[in-house]
């Protein structure tokens, strides 16, 4: 089986990115050219917009769990037209561990990044930034302050 | 002091907040960022951002 996903957010900080994969226990690995996935495309769940098989397994950097078996997949990080990157994993059978750490459609990865983004984006507007969290919703909080 | 407080949801959006900038000029911290973001949720301007002097702007984003 195969079931090529595709995560929704944009990506485009790749420094937010590795750091969002480490909080998710797993870790960015710049320049790895394929993904581990199933490796054949069956036709049994949609392909995700604007691909073709061909395009399946192949990224311009990969993230993968940290101490996974070898079984394990791991979610290919795409560089789009736009210069962006798109994510995508094959989340059959939970991806055997990588759904865990990332969440189901990344959300947890997505999470994570958005925290990093904002916090790399306001210390280059120069902003003193702190994570914390929300002590009403439990969330994360970035508070950015200058003087 | 200018404080600005994200608040990050598991759904994928966020709520900012922009405390010690008066009226507009909140919008003007927070837009260079918004560009980077994904298409915007929503954006809800309360009483506070009219009040021109006196009291911090807040926005929801």
């Amino acid at each position: 089986m195969s079931h090529i996903s595709q995560f929704e957010f944009q990506c485009s900080d790749l420094d937010a990115l590795e750091k969002a994969a480490e909080a998710c226990g797993c870790e960015l690995v710049r320049g790895q050219k394929k993904y581990k996935w199933f490796g054949r495309f069956v036709g049994d769940s949609p392909m995700p917009k604007g691909l073709t098989e061909a395009d399946l397994g192949k990224c311009d950097h990969a993230i993968r769990v940290k101490g996974a078996s070898s079984q394990t997949y791991e979610v290919g990080v795409c560089k789009t037209e736009d210069g962006k990157f798109a994510l995508r994993y094959d989340f059959w059978s939970g991806g055997y561990g990588l759904v865990d750490k990332v969440g189901k459609d990344g959300k947890k990865l997505e999470l994570n990044y958005n925290v990093h983004h904002a916090k790399n984006f306001f210390e280059q507007q120069g902003y003193y930034t702190n994570i914390q969290t929300n002590q009403e919703t439990g969330n994360p909080q970035l508070v950015a302050e200058k003087f | 002091m200018e404080r600005i407080t994200i608040d990050f949801f598991p759904n994928g959006t966020q709520q900012i907040a922009v405390d010690g900038v008066k009226g507009e000029a909140c919008k003007q911290a927070t837009a260079a960022y918004e560009t980077t973001l994904g298409a915007k949720i929503s954006e809800v301007p309360t009483s506070e951002m009219y009040e021109q002097q006196e009291n911090p702007a807040r926005l929801q984003h």
